[in-house]
């Protein structure tokens, strides 16, 4: 599901998070605390993309009332 | 204030603080003290999140905007929720999974030791002195409005925040958070309704509105390309963008938040709350403003609405040609309530020709209004000395305590507190992670018991809030300081912001790239601001890009990243 073929799957930055191809050296430690867990992990994220639209849709229907409310009133 | 409103203020505080030192008895680690052990459901978050971010800074100014300025205010936010979309993608599982306290920790182990230290150096000096002005401002407001004194006013928000806040960590920030939200929308709805019942007879809603936008306050997108402008459609798209991507990505006291969340899935539901209803809940408020405007054209308004800056002008040399200008003021305003009424009977009566007529008559008595109260802003400037003088920040305040019902007069003023004690808690909250995690347990004492960081943590949670308070009573008196505060933050979040692109995006960029990139990236906005017109809000925009087109130019001249 997580690689279907139809999905968009959006720029270059979202595709490197989507498919985990961060390279280590950006996850691994440098002389800090621990943390050597890859830390790119995208379970979860298929389930988001009709959310994320939705709020895409919402912010356009949102800003047309807005305009729309603003042409009525001030008219 | 009644006694019943002052009931319903002091049942709040008492309630808040039970609350949120009832919370203390879950966070006996340093993990439950900053991130409530991952534990909170995904709405808590989001109701955390979005009370952080309304400050009373935000309610009261806000309103006042929507009253004297109208609705473009809104356009500000129009970046947040493709903003939000992103950070879900990116910096919200990114974050969680590294099991990082703070968004600064995780720079360590990207880039090195010194721009941690730089990144949370800069949050605690830019968000140490924000604080300030957080309690500062609705302190000062209140403390006029209400006749209370400035320091009364100051420690009755600053001591109850910094008290459940210190016992009781972040569970007890979310979980006020949350009871603060639902006493702040309430009070704004409660309002509302108060001031659409209270239209005079006869007059509809409608009507009102109509009058309101033939003085353009019901405009709520500019499409301009104005880049000196702060409020149009593509400085809230692109700069409000990076703004908020910065202020939710980078900013400790909105990482912490979603930090908390049960699950990365927990995380991306809280901030995506924000993204639905941000908008819509600012227009509210701002329509809450116009309201307000509507009100005081059936109802005579003060002239200025600091009633402290008045008596000064009363008192003094020219309380003569003050006087004078309120007699003005007063016909101004009966002059401008006949033509709203002939203006709405025209309307209602579908005469076309009449309707022009009257809207012009109405936009011009309101012009007549609006000059003479420039006119009497001006003399209080000239009599007090303080040019920066504006009573915007008074309207909502005034109208709560003059013109509401008991009762909701004290569910108003709850509402105010409400708001400045949820920003001002995970401000603290957030404080005490950075000065303890980033600095105390890194460079100070590092390997010490949890149960030493928990106490470290609690002390520096009370200096950061004791801090906030003496700092507020200082910047009370500084008008210009709170500016100088405000753009440390426009200095701060996209140069951060920055630096996090360079850390998850170039995998070239190299530690010293992103320190001198940080550091570049604040002197490039700085330049910016001395030598042009933008607006600050494209600050962010300069921000960011100066931070990575520098970043990645000295990264490109040392050897690339081992791994």
């Amino acid at each position: 599901m997580r690689r279907g073929g139809s999905r968009f799957r959006g720029p270059l930055i979202v595709r490197r998070f989507q498919d985990g191809i961060l390279p280590d050296d950006m996850t691994q430690p440098t002389g800090g605390p621990s943390g050597s867990q890859r830390i790119i992990d995208t379970r979860g994220d298929a389930s988001f993309s009709s959310t994320y639209a939705a709020v895409v849709v919402i912010e356009v229907v949102v800003l047309a009332a807005l305009w729309f409310f603003s042409r009525y009133f001030s008219g | 204030m009644h006694p019943i409103d002052w009931a319903i203020v002091v049942g709040y505080l008492t309630w808040v603080i039970y609350d949120g030192l009832k919370r203390s008895q879950d966070t006996d680690a340093i993990e439950g003290y900053f991130l409530a052990r991952r534990s909170l459901p995904w709405w808590a978050v989001g109701l955390s999140v979005m009370a952080t971010q309304m400050s009373a800074i935000t309610l009261v100014g806000t309103t006042g905007q929507g009253y004297k300025d109208g609705m473009r205010f809104v356009q500000f936010y129009f970046g947040l929720p493709v903003a939000m979309i992103i950070l879900s993608v990116t910096l919200v599982p990114f974050f969680y999974r590294a099991k990082v306290f703070t968004a600064y920790e995780y720079l360590e182990r990207r880039f090195d030791q010194k721009t941690r230290a730089l990144a949370g150096l800069l949050f605690l000096v830019s968000r140490g002195l924000a604080v300030g002005v957080i309690v500062s401002a609705p302190a000062v407001v209140l403390s006029i409005v209400l006749g209370w004194s400035l320091v009364f006013t100051a420690l009755a928000i600053g001591v109850p925040t910094t008290l459940y806040t210190m016992f009781g960590g972040v569970q007890a920030v979310t979980w006020t958070d949350v009871k603060q939200m639902v006493v702040i929308i309430g009070g704004v709805l409660a309002t509302v309704a108060f001031l659409i019942l209270g239209l005079p007879t006869g007059v509809g809603l409608g009507e009102v509105l109509h009058v309101a936008g033939s003085t353009g306050r019901l405009t709520t997108i500019d499409f301009s390309l104005d880049l000196t402008e702060t409020y149009t459609f593509w400085s809230g798209l692109l700069g409000g963008l990076f703004l908020m991507l910065g202020y939710f990505g980078c900013d400790q006291s909105q990482v912490q938040r979603y930090l908390t969340a049960q699950s990365v899935d927990a995380g991306r539901r809280a901030l995506l709350m924000s993204a639905f209803s941000k908008i819509p809940l600012q227009a509210l408020i701002l329509l809450t403003g116009v309201l307000v405007f509507t009100f005081y054209l059936f109802n005579e308004p003060p002239m200025l609405f600091n009633a402290v800056h008045e008596s000064q002008v009363r008192a003094g040399t020219r309380a003569t040609e003050y006087a004078g200008l309120e007699t003005q003021f007063h016909q101004a305003f009966e002059q401008r309530r006949e033509a709203a009424h002939r203006m709405m009977a025209a309307r209602r009566n579908g005469n076309v020709a009449g309707m022009t007529d009257t809207r012009a008559t109405f936009t011009a008595s309101q012009q007549r209004v609006a000059d003479i109260r420039r006119s009497a802003v001006r003399l209080v400037q000239e009599v007090s000395g303080d040019t920066a003088y504006d009573d915007v920040n008074y309207v909502f305040p005034t109208f709560i305590t003059t013109r509401l019902p008991i009762g909701l007069v004290g569910l108003l003023i709850a509402a105010v507190l409400a708001a400045a004690m949820s920003s001002i808690a995970a401000e603290l909250n957030a404080l005490s992670a950075t000065t303890v995690i980033d600095f105390y347990r890194r460079h100070l004492k590092p390997g010490a018991s949890d149960r030493h960081y928990l106490l470290v943590s609690k002390l520096s949670t009370a200096f950061w809030g004791i801090f906030a308070m003496v700092f507020a009573l200082y910047a009370a008196n500084l008008g210009s300081l709170i500016e100088v505060v405000n753009r440390v933050g426009s200095y701060f979040y996209g140069s951060l912001l920055g630096v996090f692109v360079l850390a998850i995006a170039a995998r070239r960029a190299t530690a010293n790239g992103a320190f001198w990139g940080l550091l570049a990236g604040m002197v490039v906005v700085g330049l910016v601001e001395v030598t042009t017109d933008i607006s600050f809000i494209w600050y962010n925009v300069v921000g960011t890009v100066s931070v990575v087109v520098v970043g990645m130019a000295i990264s490109l001249l040392q050897p690339a990243p081992a791994g």
